[in-house]
């Protein structure tokens, strides 16, 4: 059974769906023309890049894609929301949350066709905004405690930092969520839980994943809050975890805040969405689709009009066709004797005699050979 | 025992279990370095359920020696996060076969943190876990699990076997910047003592142990099994010279010494615990075959754990390895 936010009586909403607002929930904000702005245009170009890696994928030029169209308000509001220091370790498809951090596309690209990442910034201390997270992880849920020993550390080391951690519906079955939840409210560690739940789990429905209407109800069985928000508002999703990342700033309590929303691509572009659900089902959603209510809220603020927003899309086109170019070129790079580099920060010796081994061969018999 | 203990009788302040040496090799690298944090079930104001990190708690607080919720999973998860915030977090796992828990955590993140952000996160962390059966514990408290780690890339292995080792290979474990399981032959954290060097100090991984020297047969094993090992090899001599190995890292394994050793005598039994299929012996048989097959005089003999699910109290006895079974089998390879 499908969840909307508006069925949901404690579900958090600044915006409606039409773009409506009240007034005074939005000035307490105290969110600038900047601001606004800038996560309205994090959302914009998360959506096309999202175009960009799937049609690069239809294309043969990327392995593999995961859609994030009309989850942008779910990952935008809460990276708003975090200061320049605090932490963000994601799931799959939070590209505008890193976009709105200032993290470079082709990095986020680079991902999808080299699977590991590079950091610019040697020093923790010096690192960006957008480098102060861990490697994406393919293993669902694991992130959770992960950073929880991340935040715990850089607070025993005197560091004044939040995390933020994204987690899915699917996810948030691992028993690593429950570890990590339970961790943080016993060791008070300054984490906010990010649950993304879009509903779909591959081909799994939430109804699936826990018979509880919610999942914010559960912080209570950790000790601290939990907060249900309408996941397509980018204000209330950025408004709840402000919330949580200045009490967890303050106090050291982590928080969970449960964003409500819908995945309307499939899962991956392995993935074939028809044969689970209806072309019908999306229709809702498409109503209540974050970047169109933004863009109405704005326009009533002065803040939007057609010119702008076409100008908006055009430069985040233009980005994302230059950054999947470049990191297509980057990729084209690779060669053999990197499969062995840093798997050990103190290699033994038979990884430098199985390159070598590797190297002879690749020698001997050229690149053909070892394409299948 | 080969020059590498000394008796009861004779026991100095210096003279330690090789649990005490545990304990006092985390509390001589925690005074030398203040990044060293210790966590896991009950090892704060308990000292662990072995004692192993006895007076921790006491000497550096309740935020470096803590105590966490039953959760394998968290213990790693936290381990791991604590690492990659420049922390050197020691995570203890009660017994390896709560290990199972915390795989998801250790093989797609400890084992890969490195590599994945092309080492902007080491990943400086070591799992201990008292490991071995022969202690009459419940199921789950006997398990050998070596080979899986050594298996997956990204780890190192060790097994001390001695009280000195056991310090100076968990301190070095503990400086390594990769992931170190380091398991500790529970079976024998009580069974002698040693003089212990006190302070801080390193004995290198990666480098094998000459227990005994022989001419005939070379014995290879590690942990616990090196007691029953240098037993046959004591009950064969005058008869059979053989030379015992305690090979101390398993990854990276002393392939030189292993091999030199080889060299010398042409035949070889490797002794473990842990089941005979998929075992670690397989991987010493397959080195010596690939570095050193023309000195070879005799098939490489195993005697190890059988392939059972882990049988039980009294059933232990016919499960591990003893003097009997390596003397039999070192006889057998020696006559071949």
């Amino acid at each position: 059974m499908v969840r909307f936010p508006s069925a949901v009586d404690r579900c958090e909403q600044l915006l409606a769906p039409d773009g409506s607002y009240d007034e005074a929930a939005v000035e307490a904000l105290g969110l600038g023309r900047e601001t606004l702005r800038r996560m309205y245009e994090s959302m914009v170009g998360a959506r096309a890049l999202d175009e960009r890696g799937a049609t690069l994928q239809r294309q043969g030029e990327f392995h593999f894609w995961m859609g994030c169209r009309g989850l942008e308000a779910a990952h935008v509001g809460p990276a708003a929301a975090l200061t320049e220091r605090d932490w963000l370790n994601t799931e799959w498809r939070q590209y505008g949350a890193h976009i709105q951090r200032g993290r470079p596309l082709v990095d986020i690209l680079l991902f999808w066709l080299r699977g590991y990442e590079t950091w610019e910034t040697e020093d923790v201390d010096d690192m960006p905004a957008h480098e102060r997270r861990l490697p994406h992880i393919v293993a669902v849920g694991t992130q959770v405690p992960q950073t929880v020993g991340l935040m715990w550390g850089r607070n025993l080391q005197g560091y004044d930092e939040v995390g933020l951690v994204g987690v899915g519906d699917g996810g948030a079955s691992k028993g690593d969520f429950h570890a990590g939840l339970n961790f943080a409210g016993v060791f008070d560690v300054p984490v906010v839980f990010l649950v993304l739940n879009n509903q779909w789990a591959i081909s799994t429905p939430v109804e699936r994943q826990t018979a509880a209407e919610t999942y914010a109800d559960r912080a209570a069985g950790y000790g601290f809050e939990g907060i249900l928000v309408d996941g397509n508002d980018p204000l209330a999703t950025y408004r709840a975890t402000r919330r949580a990342v200045e009490r967890a700033r303050e106090t050291g309590e982590p928080t969970l805040v449960e964003a409500l929303t819908y995945r309307r691509s499939a899962h991956s572009s392995s993935d074939d969405d028809a044969r689970y659900r209806e072309e019908t089902d999306l229709e809702p959603w498409r109503d209540r689709d974050p970047v169109d209510r933004f863009e109405a809220f704005l326009a009533d603020r002065g803040l939007w009009d057609p010119e702008y927003g076409e100008a908006v899309r055009e430069r985040a086109g233009e980005r994302a066709r230059e950054a999947a170019d470049r990191a297509l070129e980057i990729a084209e790079q690779q060669s053999p004797e990197e499969v062995f580099d840093e798997v050990f920060a103190n290699p033994p010796a038979y990884i430098e005699e199985q390159r070598e081994e590797l190297l002879a061969l690749y020698g001997e018999h050229g690149e053909e050979a070892f394409r299948w | 025992m080969a020059g590498n203990t000394s008796s009861d009788t004779d026991a100095t302040a210096e003279d330690l279990l090789l649990v005490e040496a545990v304990a006092e090799g985390l509390h001589d690298e925690m005074a030398h370095d203040d990044s060293v944090i210790v966590l896991g079930e009950d090892v704060g104001q308990s000292g662990g359920v072995f004692r192993a990190t006895e007076g921790l708690y006491e000497a550096f607080g309740d935020e470096r020696v803590i105590d966490t919720p039953l959760s394998e999973t968290g213990i790693a998860g936290a381990a791991i996060g604590l690492a990659a915030s420049g922390l050197r977090p020691v995570m203890e796992i009660q017994f390896m076969g709560f290990t199972y828990a915390a795989l998801e955590q250790l093989y797609t993140r400890a084992a890969r943190l490195h590599a994945r952000s092309r080492g902007q996160y080491p990943c400086q962390l070591v799992l201990r876990a008292p490991f071995g059966g022969g202690v009459r514990a419940p199921d789950l408290h006997g398990e050998s699990m070596e080979t899986i780690f050594v298996h997956h890339p990204g780890f190192k292995v060790v097994v001390p076997s001695t009280p000195r080792d056991a310090k100076g290979l968990l301190i070095a474990s503990i400086r390594d910047p990769d992931p170190v399981v380091f398991l500790e032959p529970k079976k024998i954290y009580r069974a002698f003592r040693e003089e212990v060097p006190e302070g801080a100090y390193e004995t290198p991984l990666g480098e094998a142990a000459i227990r005994r020297e022989g001419r005939d047969v070379t014995a290879l094993t590690w942990g616990a099994m090196t007691r029953p090992t240098l037993e046959a090899a004591a009950d064969l001599a005058g008869d059979i010279d053989v030379e015992v190995l305690d090979l101390r890292t398993l990854s990276p394994m002393d392939r030189e010494t292993v091999v030199a050793s080889f060299e010398k005598t042409g035949r070889a039994v490797v002794v473990h615990e842990a089941p005979r299929t998929g075992g670690l012996a397989g991987e010493v048989i397959a080195t010596l075959q690939e570095e050193a097959l023309l000195y070879q005089e005799a098939p490489v003999g195993r005697v190890t754990g059988w392939d059972t699910v882990y049988p039980l109290y009294e059933l232990e006895d016919f499960q591990l390895p003893n003097t009997t079974r390596v003397r039999e089998k070192i006889r057998e390879v020696a006559a071949f």
